[in-house]
């Protein structure tokens, strides 16, 4: 699905990912580990287009596409979710209003047709319902005045709705409670199947007891380390 | 003209010269919505007068066939008690100039907001006098300029509080394309009378070409200790991480920005608190009465 080979990141000149290389196949978990400042949330952000990412070196394909070709919007319509570490806040644009125009937009770059007020509103209420979700989170402005919990419960909601095939989850657990994180892995494990991939990066073996990679990576100065399977998540632990 | 019939509404058709007197004795639900064909070479004068208790929602929408040069005057007077939410709507030809002077005479616990909503016209120059002379009066002046072209909107504001417990927040957010200028140019005064007065002034400015530009001045005089007071000015272009947290969700750029960009006007539509004039701007169209 997702194949990186010898990647050079540079983020305001300073090279951060330094001949990176790593292969995602479809229904695969892997983990993302390493210290602050190894370049993890710069590979995630690469992979979604972000402006401050410049790649100097290397290659990204996914689902046999050039991403480095592509925008950033049309990569997520391919199917790539990034969810941020620290979602921003966009006072003015309803939470639901901007679902259901990301939504609209992947169905337009498939050739659908966009989905009715009712039938949204529908959709959406029951994956709320499933995962005994908040609904007063649609009714406010995107992100704004949200708590860091709610910020990742609204990335959460993002996925079920968009329904990512790569879901690249950037410390989704970060500054969540033990109940909050098991929120999280209810919903990821309810998608993953044998054609969705996840990437997902943490600093703590919680989440990873609670979404079982299929593979552990060590990231260190811009590049793999180590891999292993979910062992070396505890080793480091 | 076109005359547009809506129930929802109070209509009042002025044309853009002589003196028109408004007696407001009582809380009208229904908003007044003045459409003003604005001459060339023609001054008008509106007075607007509002009895103790008095509320009115007043939409004033300035437009023109063809291009003009002219000057609008607006009075104010609020008696005790009195709300009056004025909103200017300026949709005039590209190469029209218009100046507007408002004051006003504001009562005790009376409230006055004005929103200025600049959208179009070659010059647009608003002046406005305020004196708070007695205690417990609110004043909000809300203005968004939204501009392109080689269009240029100046906002001169002077709020005098000279009574205590008076409360007045200007602010003003810019848009500006092209080679657009906007000036605001608020002085607030707080006179030494004027103990435990709230005065607030803040600027927001988008700038999307290199060639627009933004002068902000917040100025506050203030001759007391016992206030609260505030001023703040900001300039920048689309946030960009905005801009991507969107278009990573799979959002268009273009359509990203316009969502951004509308968002930032917003707050200044949703300090109009009636709903059915937020309604008629939403639905407004300058070919309706042209």
């Amino acid at each position: 699905m997702l194949e990186i080979k010898n990647l050079y990141v540079s983020i305001e000149n300073n090279e951060i990912l330094k001949d990176f290389s790593l292969s995602i196949k479809a229904g695969e978990v892997h983990a993302l580990m390493g210290t602050n400042g190894a370049g993890k949330s710069t590979l995630v952000k690469s992979i979604a287009g972000h402006f401050e990412c410049e790649v100097t070196q290397g290659s990204i394909f996914y689902k046999n596409k050039d991403l480095l070709q592509l925008k950033s919007e049309e990569r997520a319509n391919e199917g790539i979710f990034l969810s941020f570490q620290n979602p921003v806040e966009i006072e003015g644009v309803n939470n639901s209003y901007f679902l259901k125009t990301a939504l609209n937009a992947k169905r337009a770059y498939k050739g659908e047709e966009e989905i009715d007020a009712l039938d949204f509103l529908k959709r959406l209420k029951s994956k709320l319902k499933e995962f005994n979700l908040d609904d007063s989170l649609l009714k406010r402005d995107l992100n704004a005045g949200f708590s860091g919990g709610e910020k990742k419960r609204n990335e959460l909601l993002q996925i079920m709705i968009l329904g990512p095939d790569l879901i690249l989850l950037d410390e989704i657990d970060s500054g969540l409670d033990i109940d909050a994180i098991k929120t999280v892995a209810e919903v990821i494990n309810s998608m993953l199947d044998d054609k969705r991939s996840l990437l997902m990066i943490t600093h703590y073996d919680r989440l990873l007891q609670l979404i079982k990679p299929t593979f552990v990576h060590i990231l260190q100065d811009g590049k793999i380390a180590q891999s292993g399977d979910y062992t070396l998540s505890q080793e480091l632990d | 003209m076109t005359k547009k019939i809506d129930s929802s509404y109070d209509f009042l058709y002025l044309k853009n010269s002589g003196i028109t007197h408004l007696d407001i004795k009582n809380i009208k639900n229904k908003p007044l919505i003045i459409i003003n064909e604005v001459i060339n070479n023609e001054k008008s004068t509106l007075k607007v007068i509002l009895e103790k208790e008095a509320k009115i929602d007043i939409l004033e929408v300035f437009v023109n066939k063809q291009s003009s040069i002219s000057a609008s005057e607006r009075i104010m007077n609020l008696e005790e008690k009195a709300q009056l939410n004025y909103i200017k709507l300026q949709v005039l030809t590209n190469d029209s100039i218009l100046t507007c002077e408002f004051s006003s005479l504001l009562k005790e616990k009376s409230l006055y907001n004005n929103h200025l909503i600049e959208l179009g016209s070659l010059e647009s120059l608003n002046t406005m006098i305020n004196e708070l002379n007695y205690k417990e009066v609110r004043l909000n002046v809300n203005i968004l300029t939204k501009l392109e072209g080689k269009t240029k909107v100046q906002n001169h504001i002077r709020t005098i509080h000279n009574a205590p417990s008076t409360y007045s927040s200007i602010t003003n957010k810019h848009i500006l394309k092209d080679e657009s200028k906007s000036f605001f140019d608020p002085l607030s005064i707080v006179n030494k009378d004027a103990l435990y007065t709230q005065a607030y002034q803040y600027s927001k400015a988008i700038l999307l070409s290199d060639a627009c530009n933004v002068k902000a001045n917040p100025h506050l005089e203030i001759l007391i200790d016992e206030l609260k007071a505030g001023h703040g000015s900001s300039i920048g272009s689309v946030d960009k991480n905005a801009l991507f947290y969107l278009q990573s969700k799979g959002i268009k750029e273009e359509l990203a920005k316009t969502m951004i960009l509308q968002a930032f006007e917003k707050e200044i539509y949703d300090k109009i608190s009636s709903k059915k004039i937020q309604d008629f701007i939403k639905n407004f169209s300058r070919r309706d009465y042209v």
